[in-house]
């Protein structure tokens, strides 16, 4: 039972986020959603169709995966080392 | 290591790896990325969960004393959890098999596309971080892992053990 209120509270806290997430993005962005999804059926062709990307065949690199994996690690890095970085860094003394 | 630790482990790990797959849709095509960045969802709650008690003690203990890396660790947690919903709520917003296949139709708007790459890439530098301040404790739970498998006690040295006097 804990455990059930415990899911609940961490979906609450989410669709709230996510609430106020999408209120701000619709607000700024000014669609009128309703008019978009109430549009005439006949109309269809003045719509520019979604641009799909056509899927590409044989072996694909996960460029992407590599790519977030990166990011990961130099921030991760930078994280770890970057204060030990600083610190190495002492006032050279003045030559007389 | 205890079960407990254990299980954290290999749930981090996997959901680490998951995000990583799930981070490229042109690899795996865009079923297999909404599909597994859904069930991400569903792991990061199980995350939530299994680490539970830190988050209410840290929650009640915020504004009194609080060692200044655990309440950056605090925030840095929760921008994580609000950027992970700004992925999924912009990547539904997009999606082209898990929305319509319960039937519903979203308008098309090009703005949730640039949030959603917006939203991963800050999710991939928080992660970073995230991953940085817990680094130490992934390093000694990998080291107990591995530790508990190689050594075995009928072949350990007894001498192993001994100290030094003059160490």
């Amino acid at each position: 039972m804990k455990t059930i209120f415990k899911i609940l509270a961490i979906l609450v806290v989410a669709v709230l986020i996510g609430g106020t997430f999408y209120g701000a993005v619709t607000a700024s962005s000014g669609t009128d959603q309703a008019s978009v999804l109430e549009r005439p059926d006949d109309h269809d062709d003045e719509f520019e169709p979604r641009d799909r990307e056509e899927p590409d065949e044989g072996f694909m690199f996960p460029a992407e995966s590599i790519k977030s994996l990166l990011m990961i690690s130099v921030v991760g890095a930078l994280y770890l080392n970057l204060p030990k970085l600083v610190g190495k860094r002492k006032p050279q003394p003045l030559a007389s | 290591m205890s079960k407990q630790n254990l299980t954290k482990l290999l749930i981090d790990l996997g959901a680490f790896v998951a995000l990583l797959i799930a981070s490229a849709p042109h690899f795996t095509g865009a079923a297999i990325h909404e599909w597994l960045s859904l069930s991400l969802g569903g792991v990061i709650v199980v995350h939530l969960l299994l680490n539970w008690n830190w988050i209410v003690q840290i929650t009640a203990r915020l504004f009194s004393k609080v060692a200044k890396g655990q309440r950056f660790n605090y925030f840095l947690n929760w921008a994580l959890f609000a950027s992970g919903i700004m992925i999924m709520l912009s990547g539904l917003m997009i999606s082209e098999t898990v929305v319509p296949l319960f039937g519903l139709s979203l308008p098309e708007n090009g703005t949730w596309k640039e949030l959603h790459e917006v939203s991963t890439n800050v999710t991939m530098i928080l992660m970073g971080l995230h991953v940085a301040v817990h680094w130490n404790w992934i390093t000694n739970m990998f080291k107990r892992l591995f530790a508990g498998r190689v050594s075995n006690p009928q072949v350990r040295i007894p001498a192993m053990g001994m100290q030094r006097k003059d160490a």
